[in-house]
């Protein structure tokens, strides 16, 4: 079983270097919304796909654009969520 | 008339076993903001476009006239990779920046830009697809500036760039970003004429007729021939000074830049063309 706070941590590390942001992993929020106009990270809809990408080939989780899986980059609680939970790849 | 008010030239030639320079200190310089997203051909067009208006503000409706033979290679390779030797989706940044107007995107967001953005690649003729484009919509009153460039990256290794390139395996490789603010008017800067010509002939009449001594010649690398030497002895025009004889596929521009900088008499001509497709003349005069 993987260790939620390490996935946190991971997927903070993942976010930063994909995405190119001068930031450390704990200037992230765990509830901080990701994407859009009211993420403070300033991250937009190609750092989503970026983002979906590098979990499906780290995590082998598929983010697709069903509202369920889309709602996993809510924030980093919810993508971590995501990767723990039980549906199907 | 239309004049170069002004011309920038970054030339590097990068030697076997040598790692490519970092462009990340010079751009942090030059830019107005720190781009993510960037690869190595951005960085290029950023670094010699930056350079070329330095100090200067353009037109915000300068159109945009960006050439490369090549492209943005390196991420071409890299999403190739990605997709056919890997067989995975490759990252969108990498396949989003396949495309050259990606860095013509980027030149006009860091300099304000927000007019019309092109990008021509034709191997081996790339700065006369830009200037012939550019000229041509100065001409006509669709843009009142230009801002004109052509940027060549190298990819490592340098035996297979080369051999992407057909080029002997001891050819000097440089990476190019060379670039030129265009606009009509009468000045002090060097005026840019082109001309186009069905017949060879009728070309190197032209050209007896205005050649003057000191004049310089430059024949494009798609007339590398027996024409082309012929036509070098013939107007005596002597070796150019200034860049370096590395190679690059749009190292004319290196020429144009440096003689539109220089405070050298004359003229320099610039020939292109082929027999099936014609001919075109070049010349930035004094």
């Amino acid at each position: 079983m993987m260790d939620r706070e390490q996935l946190k941590l991971e997927l903070k590390q993942m976010i930063i270097r994909e995405c190119e942001k001068d930031l450390r992993p704990e200037q992230i929020p765990d509830d901080a919304i990701l994407i859009g106009s009211e993420s403070g990270l300033a991250l937009d809809s190609l750092d989503a796909l970026q983002i979906a990408l590098a979990v499906k080939q780290q995590y082998g989780k598929r983010i697709d654009g069903n509202n369920q899986t889309r709602v996993a980059l809510t924030s980093i609680n919810t993508l971590a969520n995501f990767i723990l939970s039980d549906s199907v790849p | 008339m239309i004049q170069a008010i002004s011309a920038s030239d970054y030339l590097q030639p990068v030697h076997d076993g040598a790692a490519l320079p970092p462009l990340e200190a010079a751009l942090k310089n030059l830019c107005r903001e720190r781009f993510r997203r960037i690869d190595r051909f951005i960085q290029l067009a950023l670094l010699g476009s930056a350079r070329c208006v330095a100090g200067r503000t353009l037109q915000p409706d300068c159109g945009i006239y960006l050439g490369s033979g090549l492209g943005p290679i390196g991420n071409n390779i890299l999403t190739q990779q990605q997709l056919i030797r890997d067989a995975e989706i490759p990252k969108p940044v990498n396949f989003v920046n396949t495309l050259g107007s990606s860095a013509g995107f980027h030149v006009a967001r860091n300099l304000g830009l927000r007019g019309q953005n092109f990008f021509i690649s034709r191997r081996g003729a790339s700065l006369q697809a830009v200037l012939g484009a550019a000229m041509a919509d100065l001409t006509h009153g669709v843009v009142g500036q230009a801002l004109v460039g052509v940027v060549e990256e190298v990819t490592l290794p340098l035996g297979e760039h080369r051999l992407r390139q057909h080029l002997p395996e001891d050819r000097t490789l440089a990476e190019g970003s060379h670039w030129f603010v265009l606009q009509p008017g009468t000045g002090d800067s060097r005026s840019l004429d082109l001309k186009r010509f069905a017949e060879f002939a009728t070309l190197e009449d032209f050209l007896k007729s205005v050649w003057r001594t000191g004049d310089r010649l430059c024949c494009a690398r798609s007339m590398e021939t027996h024409a082309a030497k012929t036509m070098q002895r013939g107007f005596d025009a002597g070796a150019l000074s200034g860049p370096t004889s590395a190679f690059h596929d749009s190292l004319e521009a290196a020429w144009l830049a440096a003689f539109a900088v220089s405070r050298e008499p004359g003229t320099l001509f610039l020939v292109d063309g082929h027999p099936e497709r014609g001919w075109s003349l070049f010349y930035l005069g004094a």
